[in-house]
């Protein structure tokens, strides 16, 4: 049997108006686990936000539910002002997205797949020609715009669908730990790109298990544990004058090796 | 090691039930089958028929079967059973012997090598008696059996690295799917034969294959039984004799798999749509059949299903088979002189129906890529039109090819446009009704890469039932306009003439109303329709 959600009185009604992204007691449960419990967060618009926390403390969750992707229990979430859940069709126009476990459109090339995104957005076919040409030259896949998507590498992958997300020019931006498992060439040309998309003034939300490249790019961050905020606002100030990694393991507990432990590992095994 | 490969062979069958009612059922259904397997084989060996023919020629007809279906049948499986993988072993400290042995074991442990030995055995008792001949009986069997593992493991370990590479096993799917067509159609093309035809046909199979050392064993159980020892001693060597190089070869695949670094095993594939190298962007997702679809989104699904209907494995090998049918339909027209009728134009209506159930589970093909078009802000209303569009591209221009084909060897001309006409009927109705269940009752095609029937394994028992109904609910909305054809043909014949407006009128109206009850559920319920494309264990 699953135990109830408690109500929360003071559920604010209306998102600041410089926000990008805002949710008010966003809720989701699996069964008996609360996935994300409460969750209220503003992402001023025009900074770069990253979303940090243990495996499972709700941050692909939260992902998938300001995106339109996954319903919440309860909440709600506001893209631009615009109510998501409500008015998805203006929500989305602003969004673009870059998920973690979801597969891509695998069967098509690397150009066939953006201009299938451009087109499913109503882009104009002259615009999404010259942007999908672009975006593979600058994400280095030009060599590989006519493979099939099946055939591309992790690291491939995760451009071409930066590249789908990025297509329409959105406002603002989420992507689902864009930097897992890629390497540092690739790394580098999705942090440019980022960068430079919010030098241009759009917001750029993503969440991450490394925190260096979170310290490095972000200017504010939020740090989740088991579906709450546990810390949120400027990194500076989250940090409070010590590494993220450090305020990090803090904040939600994490635990040390036990003195004594693993002694066998001294010496070699024969 | 043996022991342990046993125990790990046994805790793999147990944990892979473990979670998911469909496999522990199937692993019923498995045992059913095996344990009838068993039945049929030892007794047929143990009561062998009193005929004289059918006693010398089962054991060689049985014997060869055995070991062919033993090397074949495993590759289908490949993937599925994490012991028939050595690769899979690779950073454990084992030797070439200890994997092999290893292998052999797990290979000889579950229902299959069990139900086999069980029917081989029977001929110890229906072709030995446990008289004199019992060695070599037993012996035979014994090789019969150790035969059928070390083809087995060969064949797989053979297959292990090829079948890694993504269109390696795309040809697979495909080729194995004709196959199976081209056996069921030699099939049928047997039972069109004389009756003597065929037992001539078998009685020169057997004098073929009691030379290759499968049979041999088989005969040899049969010199056993008729007192010559001597010669049934010699028919085992030939089957000992390839063991051996067959065992060697295994044993080469295993150590080029396990120690030997490969290069990548396919490189990545280009697609070339057109040679024009300047060609724009938007224009290479168009396929030719499709290039006068517009540049928006419901043109964009549609140009993107009918790539994946020719891309995706499974898709091309239902859809060629589905055609190949068709033509063998037609074939059969040909023929048979009693299908030679004109009204048989009519009958042609039935292909496009049976074409178009595909629009039953229009998203299932999408699996969770879908979340692209969810997170596209529009109508999803589009993506209802592009499916339909993409299956109406795909199925009238086949339906066109069959009805003008079966129209010109029946002379049926007259009825053809009354056919096109109820098959545009037909086919909104498919569409109508396809495009409800294609949102409310969805499942993922599971992708599999070597299992051939992945997609029925996939639809879990209750949506099995429900899609039953929906396919009463079709075939009623399909009646009337059976019914008109039907009264015009044997009751009042203008009624035909009715036929084809009402059919196009009749079919459009369950269409629209379709595509809007779809539509609607969709334009609130994307997200709960990607949530049903994730993957699901039944």
């Amino acid at each position: 049997m699953t135990s109830p959600i408690p109500a929360r009185p003071d559920l604010a009604v209306l998102p600041p108006s410089e926000s990008a992204l805002s949710t008010r007691g966003l809720t989701k449960r699996f069964g008996e686990k609360v996935a994300v419990n409460f969750l209220d967060l503003d992402v001023p618009r025009g900074s770069f936000f990253g979303l940090v926390g243990p495996n499972g403390a709700g941050k692909t969750t939260t992902l998938r539910m300001v995106t339109g992707l996954l319903r919440p229990d309860a909440g709600s979430a506001w893209v631009e002002r615009v109510d998501l859940w409500r008015d998805p069709v203006a929500a989305k126009r602003a969004i673009g997205v870059v998920p973690e476990e979801l597969r891509l459109f695998e069967r098509l090339t690397g150009t066939e797949l953006l201009t299938y995104n451009g087109l499913l957005r109503g882009m104009p076919a002259e615009v999404v020609d010259r942007r999908t040409t672009e975006l593979l030259e600058v994400l280095g896949l030009d060599d590989s715009r006519d493979t099939l998507v099946v055939d591309y590498s992790h690291g491939m992958r995760k451009k071409i669908a930066l590249a789908a997300a990025l297509l329409h020019a959105p406002h603002v931006l989420f992507l689902d730990e864009p930097f897992e498992g890629i390497d540092p060439i690739s790394a580098r040309i999705i942090r440019s790109v980022l960068e430079r998309h919010v030098r241009a003034g759009a917001t750029v939300m993503f969440s991450s298990h490394v925190m260096e490249i979170v310290e490095r790019l972000c200017d504010r961050v939020g740090v989740m544990h088991e579906g709450r905020l546990v810390a949120v606002g400027p990194i500076d100030q989250v940090r409070g004058g010590r590494s993220l990694e450090e305020r990090f393991a803090e904040l939600v507990g994490a635990e040390t090796i036990r003195e004594g432990a693993l002694q066998w590992l001294d010496s070699s095994s024969d | 090691m043996a022991r342990l490969f046993f125990r790990l062979k046994l805790r793999l069958i147990r944990n892979g039930m473990r979670g998911s009612h469909f496999r522990a059922i199937s692993f019923v259904f498995g045992a059913l089958f095996g344990l009838q397997f068993a039945l049929f084989g030892f007794t047929a060996l143990a009561v062998p028929s009193e005929g004289p023919d059918a006693r010398t020629t089962f054991p060689v007809i049985g014997f060869t079967l055995l070991f062919v279906g033993w090397a074949m049948v495993p590759v289908f499986g490949f993937g599925l059973d994490e012991t028939l993988d050595p690769s899979r072993l690779m950073l454990l400290p084992l030797s070439r012997s200890q994997v092999m042995s290893g292998l052999f074991v797990a290979s000889a442990t579950g229902i299959a090598p069990a139900a086999t030995l069980v029917a081989l055995s029977g001929a110890v008792l229906g072709y030995a008696s446990f008289g004199i001949g019992t060695p070599v009986v037993a012996a035979a069997v014994t090789i019969e059996f150790t035969l059928c593992l070390v083809a087995a493991r060969a064949v797989t370990t053979a297959a292990s690295r090829a079948l890694r590479s993504r269109r390696a096993r795309d040809v697979w799917v495909v080729g194995s799917f004709l196959f199976i067509l081209a056996l069921n159609a030699l099939f049928q093309l047997v039972r069109f034969l004389d009756s003597r035809d065929v037992r001539d046909l078998g009685d020169r199979l057997v004098g073929l294959v009691r030379w290759f050392p499968p049979g041999m064993l088989g005969r040899a159980i049969v010199d056993a039984d008729g007192g010559r020892f001597g010669v049934a001693a010699l028919q085992l060597v030939p089957a000992l004799a390839i063991l051996l190089p067959l065992a060697l070869w295994w044993a080469g695949n295993v150590e080029r798999l396990t120690t030997r670094v490969e290069a990548a095993a396919t490189p990545p594939r280009r697609v070339r749509i057109r040679p024009s190298g300047r060609e724009r962007a938007t224009s290479t997702l168009y396929p030719r059949i499709a290039a006068f679809l517009p540049r928006n989104r419901w043109g964009a699904v549609a140009a993107k299903d009918l790539r994946y209907l020719w891309r995706e494995p499974a898709q091309r090998a239902q859809r060629l088979s589905t055609f190949l049918f068709a033509l063998g339909a037609v074939v059969a027209v040909a023929l048979v002189r009693s299908a030679r009728q004109p009204s048989t134009t009519l009958a042609a209506t039935a292909f496009l129906w049976w074409f178009s159930l595909m629009a039953m589970g229009q998203f299932g093909i999408d699996r969770t890529a879908y979340w692209m078009n969810v997170v596209a802000s529009g109508d999803p209303q589009d993506d209802l039109v592009g499916k339909n569009a993409a299956i109406a591209l795909v199925n009238l221009p086949a339906f066109l090819g069959i009805l003008l084909a079966v129209a010109a060897l029946t002379h049926g001309w007259v009825y053809l446009p009354v056919a096109l006409g109820t098959g545009l009927g037909v086919l909104g109705v498919a569409l109508g009704v396809g495009n409800v269940t294609s949102v409310r009752v969805a499942q993922p095609i599971p992708e599999s890469p070597t299992n051939l029937w992945a997609q029925r394994t996939g639809t879990g028992f209750g949506t099995a039932f429900i899609m039953l109904g929906v396919l009463l609910v079709s075939q009623l909305l399909v009646a009337p306009i059976a019914a008109l054809v039907l009264v015009g043909l044997y009751a009042w014949t203008p009624m035909l003439a009715v036929a084809v407006p009402v059919s196009i009128g009749w079919g459009a109206t369950i269409y629209l109303i379709g595509r809007h009850i779809a539509a609607g559920w969709l334009r609130r319920h994307e997200a709960e329709l990607l949530a049903a494309l994730g993957p699901r264990s039944e």
